[in-house]
């Protein structure tokens, strides 16, 4: 393998940092002292990419392996694409600056659709046929996981294979069966088959689709009865044990999320009806406070990171967040390390903690109530009562903070004109609440942000039946918000509907839409979560001439006996569940928290009674 | 408090960090290596080091210096030790010395820097070397700068070339070794030196490889080193 050359190239770009490779903690081996080369693919730019923790886990838990080199390949930006074209280089990895090409596997992760057109230029940059059956024994193999490879079928001419669930826990067999499969000297298509009997493990190619005649999918079979007909997610049982790196790489510029990274749990207790995360996440697995410090410990010393940050989908709902918070600031705050939490529900508990960590700075809050009205927020099962939020926003306007933001979706569903005045109606009581906190103790200079969002409906919820907003639809509610909030203490933002309009076809897509996501990457899309480079003229004549209705996938009501395109997958959450949540939503009924007592989700029939953290404590 | 400077180089792909990255780079890198470093106080604190005049990106350096607060003193054996311990490649301490209380700082004593350049002509030929000595002995260059405002001025960059140490031309190489003046004040960077000897001479240049070997203080007709002069 010859390394690429691009160091002149680089004075060139706008941020030459994001191509150059070799950061601290970055892992170097010699090609000739590994067996597999494997490239771990973020279809975004680097400052994205090496943002997510997931690709900060995998990273070091391959590299772990004598036999195995993984290595990070970003999307290049326009920039260093373009140039990239003119001087014939082809996509490179970050360490060693060899072709992906002619490595053995590449690993793409999937956070969101409209990162799918990166993919297949990222695919074409490196020389690699995009179409999986055009690939010879001289291409690697190429694998998509995260959360958007749980309904794939819109990328499945382009994936060898997928990989459902968490990665932890299926790469390693599927490297081990790659090295047997090389010694053996077999075909491509043997290695898929031998994969297909992997747990977790989707081979496009070995299910045929059928339709009806009214366009709708008939169903997803196995070519033959040796493949399994469900494929089910893999996940790791014991989480307090699962393998957390004890350094990260601290990269040269500033990227999103420039802190170390601490997983409090996996999974989510809530509920909430529109968020796919909290179902295929499933079940709730917590780790213990002292992993989680031992952790900390060990990523400061490695990274010399100034931040860490508690994630996980819903931080405050962590049995012993407070203690950990505390013993974390006992522990690193005289070496001026702080303590963030994102994701966090704002309630008095939680303010306490906030002021905690932030003794003196007053930031900002964010709230997001996603609706407008009580109504609407059961209809999602979105457990805050409005009494609940004005509380903690005047807790926190007496505590001295002046600036909150607060986040909404339009279009969810039942929605209606009166749900959208809500939101404004919300805002105003904000504002009252401030002044009515004593002057002496409320911040200065007032600022309350609202964000709306438009609703996509997403596979694995129980709105996946459900229609999206037209955009038209979308636009008219967001300009009646743009007329109605109009106070100087407010700025309002919107969110153009045409990305989230492609967002909902390509959420519940097809088979079929993978000729469209070709001919739109041939029509110049990429970066279509870039404002930038979005261009939905270019989509819509990707449609056209595919002779494909993007309003099919997305505006259509589907009938609960419908053969949904995932209806092949089981993340362990049962479709009866879905149901009987969405007939919940449509009757305006919550369903509690899981802590509460368990919802019969069907996590704990696929994967055992045990499993879950939330049945354990209630 | 103890002060210590230090000389370092950026050499390979480092070269491509601006200097505002770097300087978080060193951050980090001096937190890990456990050093006894004095923070600042605030929302943010930050190890107290201060860094000479920031390097043109792409361009390697055999001398950068910073200045590093310390809370306590120790050994300077050790100090390089664990700092190199824990920059990514590329960087390294080469010399870091004591230096006394109330030493002025690098960006006030650094007026000059040594750079060497490599370079190919693109086309073969005659009558390069008469071309570069011609361009090497104009009384004067101008080349364009824009201010910040966007505002564009002609200057004079002869003035700004304090030494010609070197200056090699043979068959399709050039080799410059040259002292340029640098700081605040007035600085003159290697590359718009090249432009301007491409648009005076018309030869195209082409793998470019600048150094920056190091960081000087003129004084009259002589030149110091920070770890020399400390006022």
């Amino acid at each position: 393998m010859a390394a690429v050359c691009i160091d002149r190239l680089l004075e060139t770009v706008e941020k030459p940092t994001r191509y150059i490779g070799g950061e601290y903690n970055s892992v170097h081996k010699g090609s000739r002292d590994v067996e597999i080369r494997f490239a771990f693919a973020f279809p975004d730019v680097y400052e994205i990419g090496m943002s997510h923790l997931g690709l900060r886990i995998l990273y070091y838990l391959i590299n772990q392996r004598e036999d195995t080199w993984c290595e990070r390949v970003f999307a290049p930006w326009s920039d260093m694409e373009e140039i990239m074209r003119r001087e014939d280089i082809p996509l490179f990895a970050l360490e060693s600056r060899d072709p992906v090409k002619e490595f053995d596997l590449i690993g793409f992760t999937l956070q969101y659709e409209m990162s799918y057109t990166n993919v297949l230029n990222m695919l074409n940059l490196a020389g690699i046929p995009q179409l999986s059956r055009d690939r010879g024994l001289e291409h690697p193999f190429v694998i998509g996981g995260g959360p958007c490879a749980y309904n794939s079928e819109p990328l499945a001419d382009f994936f060898d294979f997928f990989v459902l669930g968490e990665g932890e826990e299926v790469i390693g067999a599927v490297l081990d069966l790659y090295k047997q499969w090389k010694a053996d000297g077999k075909s491509r298509g043997e290695f898929l088959e031998m994969a297909a009997g992997l747990e977790g493990v989707y081979v496009p190619s070995l299910y045929s689709v059928e339709y009806n005649s009214n366009g709708t999918v008939k169903g997803i079979a196995p070519l033959n009865g040796s493949y399994p007909a469900r494929i089910k997610k893999v996940i790791i049982e014991d989480f307090d044990a699962v393998y957390f790196p004890d350094r990260i790489i601290v990269p040269y510029m500033d990227i999103v999320h420039d802190r170390a990274i601490l997983e409090l749990f996996r999974g989510c207790t809530r509920g909430c009806r529109f968020c796919q995360a909290g179902m295929v996440y499933r079940p709730v697995r917590e780790k213990k406070p002292e992993t989680l410090m031992r952790q900390a410990e060990k990523l400061i010393e490695s990274t010399g990171y100034e931040e860490i940050s508690l994630a996980s989908l819903s931080t405050s709902d962590y049995t012993q967040l407070s203690p950990l918070v505390r013993d974390m600031i006992e522990r690193f705050g005289s070496q001026g390390v702080g303590i963030s939490l994102p994701s966090l529900r704002i309630d008095s508990f939680s303010l306490d903690l906030i002021n905690e960590i932030q003794k003196v700075r007053k930031t900002g809050l964010t709230f997001a109530p996603e609706a407008g009205t009580q109504r609407l927020r059961d209809v999602i099962n979105k457990g805050v009562t409005e009494e609940d939020l004005l509380e903690s926003v005047g807790n926190a306007f007496r505590c001295g903070y002046s600036t909150v933001k607060l986040y909404f979706m339009v279009g969810l569903p039942t929605e209606t004109i009166g749900d959208v005045k809500g939101i404004k109606d919300l805002a105003y009581r904000v504002i009252d609440r401030y002044y009515e906190a004593d002057k002496q103790s409320r911040g200065k200079g007032l600022k309350i942000t609202v964000s709306t969002s438009c609703f996509v409906p997403k596979p694995f919820t129980p709105f996946q039946w459900e229609p999206q907003d037209t955009m038209e639809l979308f636009n008219k509610k967001q300009d009646f918000l743009k007329q109605e909030l109009r106070h100087r203490a407010i700025t309002y933002n919107w969110h153009q509907p045409e990305t989230s309009f492609l967002e909902a076809v390509f959420a519940r897509g097809d088979r079929r839409l993978c000729k469209v996501l070709l001919k739109a990457w041939g029509n110049g899309c990429r970066f279509d979560g870039w404002m930038e480079h979005f261009n939905f003229k270019a989509w819509m004549e990707a449609f056209r001439e595919c002779g494909v209705d993007p309003d099919f996938y997305a505006l259509r009501r589907r009938d609960y006996d419908e053969f949904l395109p995932w209806d092949h997958i089981d993340i362990g959450v049962s479709k009866e569940f879905l149901v009987s949540e969405h007939k919940k939503a449509l009757e305006g009924k919550t369903t509690p928290h899981c802590r509460d007592g368990c919802v019969n989700c069907g996590i704990t029939k696929v994967f055992g009674g045990g499993v879950c953290d939330a049945i354990g404590q209630s | 408090m103890p002060l210590v400077r230090v000389e370092y180089e950026k050499k390979g792909r480092v070269a491509y960090i601006s200097h505002l990255d770097l300087i978080r780079v060193i951050q980090r890198a001096v937190r890990r290596a456990g050093i006894p470093v004095e923070y600042t106080k605030g929302f943010n604190p930050h190890a107290k080091i201060s860094f000479g005049p920031a390097l043109a990106l792409g361009t390697e350096s055999c001398g950068e210096m910073m200045d590093v607060q310390l809370e306590k003193e120790m050994e300077v054996k050790n100090f390089i030790e664990r700092m190199n311990a824990s920059f990514p490649d590329g960087i390294r301490v080469t010399k870091a010395e004591y230096i006394p209380d109330g030493s002025a700082s690098l960006t006030a004593l650094i007026n000059a820097a040594e750079y060497t350049v490599q370079a190919e002509y693109r086309q073969g030929g005659s009558g390069q070397e008469g071309r570069v000595s011609d361009f090497f002995n104009r009384r004067e260059i101008y080349i364009e700068k824009t201010s910040k405002k966007g505002k564009k001025r002609l200057i004079d960059i002869v003035p700004m070339i304090l030494e010609q140490k070197n200056i090699e031309v043979g068959g399709r190489r050039l080799s410059l070794d040259l002292i340029l003046e640098t700081g605040n004040e007035r600085n003159l960077k290697p590359a718009d030196l090249l432009f301007s000897l491409r648009a005076y001479t018309g030869l195209e240049l082409e793998n470019v490889r600048i150094q920056r070997q190091s960081l000087l203080i003129k004084r009259g007709e002589k030149y110091f080193t920070p770890f020399q002069v400390f006022k």
